[in-house]
């Protein structure tokens, strides 16, 4: 009997983990109140150079998908088009208020900012830091915006894994800030 | 003195291949108690029984205070390694081969009482010829892009002790162990890990291994061991285990990816009698008042956390 309450117990502890970890975190996810264009530029920064370039094709695929399940219509931007202007405008702010201007068309534009930074070989594993700083404002207002910060850490197995693993293994993370903006932002604008 | 070195060169981000090497060499130096010594004539049999002091007292009646002084020598030792990667080909994320040689530093002396008197026994000579032979796989693979991974790994050991011709130690054993993980990503966060993995270790100088609870009565031939430099009734020893269960992780997808959260059932089979953590009692002595149990499956649930810093 007292093993048969045991297992019993054990059961439940069971279940209750594998529910809660599927259960949603929190309400429903905001929408946008009506369909809302948004021009989206995703960039990756280094803290050893100025060059400012893309990021792994999936990680903009993903936040895409987010997006489009917010009722947004998201336009990928081209990093190339931007990496001269960035190069001298660092801060995510002057970044979306330059986007701003290049998108008038739109009624959101949204920036994603990232910077791997390798940290040091911890237990046999490369440990990597992701910077993320993300920016939501609609394309004439960008003082209005709402944005977020983070950093995620990342730890990496190879010596040739580089900057684009490490953003790679950081896109879950970065998916998740996403919904968060969204959830905070799409319900003032 | 130590000297080394590694070398490795890759080839865009597909193919990786690396050799180093390490040599000791810890010159004689009279004087220096912690230079390497060796005690002149002592039986490799007297050395593992304890009975070195008790031997050369029976030899030389009388003389205990004559025992042998040590003789200064030098000592050297050695490891080399190589290893070869490769991947970034289709659903092969990377492989690496890796197998290493090494020659084990000699062990410097150790205390034996005789008589209520302490002797020092120092032990370079017979010590000083243990070798290891390791090799390795560990090939990871992405089976469905953010769903599937699969990870196989294999160890192969070859260990041998050059001194010793008379009993088993860990110092001369063979073993093969493979293993199989793989897990599904239901959602980001939540996975389903399933893993198996068999082994093989094989003791060539002779039984180790406590299959059965009356392990004397199935000894090679039915016959103890009159020596008494054998434990058990097996030379060999082979293990299953598998386990599956759920995994947390808060990062996302990925078979190395932390922290975890683990909700795991696992279960072993071993040729071993009670290969697991425990507090049986195992002597077989007639007077044992506790008795023996024969047992070789062994079953886990485990809630379990891990992280890396």
């Amino acid at each position: 009997m007292v093993l048969a309450r045991k297992w019993m117990i054990v059961g439940a502890l069971f279940a209750g983990v594998v529910l809660s970890s599927c259960a949603a975190k929190h309400g429903e996810a905001v929408l946008a109140p009506s369909p809302m264009s948004v021009a989206v530029l995703v960039v990756a920064d280094y803290p050893d150079r100025a060059e400012v370039t893309g990021v792994p094709a999936a990680i903009g695929e993903a936040l895409q998908a987010e997006l489009v399940a917010r009722n947004l219509h998201p336009e990928l931007l081209a990093p190339a088009d931007y990496t001269e202007e960035f190069a001298s405008l660092r801060t995510p702010l002057h970044r979306l208020k330059h986007l701003s201007e290049q998108n008038r068309g739109s009624d959101l534009v949204l920036l994603v900012q990232t910077e791997p930074r390798y940290f040091s070989l911890l237990s046999g594993r490369y440990r990597w830091t992701v910077e993320v700083d993300l920016a939501l404002a609609p394309a004439n207002d960008p003082a209005n915006a709402v944005m977020r910060h983070t950093k995620v850490p990342v730890f990496l197995e190879f010596h040739h894994e580089k900057e684009e693993e490490a953003l790679t293994a950081a896109g879950p993370m970065i998916e998740r800030q996403l919904r968060r903006l969204l959830d905070e932002g799409l319900g003032g604008f | 003195m130590t000297a080394g070195g590694t070398f490795r060169v890759s080839v865009a981000k597909h193919f990786e291949a690396g050799v180093g090497g390490m040599y000791l060499y810890e010159p004689s130096v009279a004087g220096n108690v912690n230079a390497p010594y060796y005690t002149p004539d002592v039986a490799y049999e007297d050395y593992l029984r304890g009975e070195v002091v008790e031997s050369w007292v029976e030899e030389n009646p009388l003389r205990e205070d004559y025992f042998p002084d040590p003789i200064g020598t030098s000592a050297a030792s050695f490891k080399g390694i190589g290893y070869i990667g490769f991947g970034g080909l289709g659903p092969l994320r990377w492989n690496s081969l890796y197998a290493n040689i090494l020659r084990l530093h000699p062990e410097t002396r150790y205390t034996e009482t005789y008589d209520g008197q302490d002797y020092t026994v120092y032990t370079k000579g017979l010590t000083d010829a243990r070798y290891q032979f390791n090799l390795g796989n560990e090939m990871q693979l992405q089976l469905v892009p953010r769903r599937l991974d699969a990870t196989w790994g294999l160890v192969y050991g070859k260990y041998w002790d050059m001194d010793n011709e008379i009993a088993p130690t860990d110092h001369d054993r063979v073993f093969l162990s493979v293993v199989l993980r793989m897990q599904v990503y239901l959602t980001q966060t939540l996975h389903f890990l399933a893993e198996g993995s068999a082994a093989r270790e094989h003791s060539p100088e002779g039984n180790t291994y406590r299959q059965h609870a009356d392990s004397i009565f199935e000894n090679t031939a039915g016959q103890p061991d009159t020596e008494g430099l054998e434990y058990g009734d097996a030379d060999t020893r082979y293990t299953y285990q598998g386990k599956f269960g759920f995994v947390l992780n808060p990062l996302g997808p990925g078979m190395f990816v932390r922290p975890s959260l683990r909700l795991i059932y696992g279960f072993q089979y071993s040729s071993q009698n009670n290969a697991f953590g425990n507090n049986f009692v195992e002597t077989v002595d007639q007077f044992n008042d506790f008795g023996n149990v024969e047992r070789h499956w062994h079953h886990v649930l485990a809630l379990e956390t891990e992280v890396w810093f």
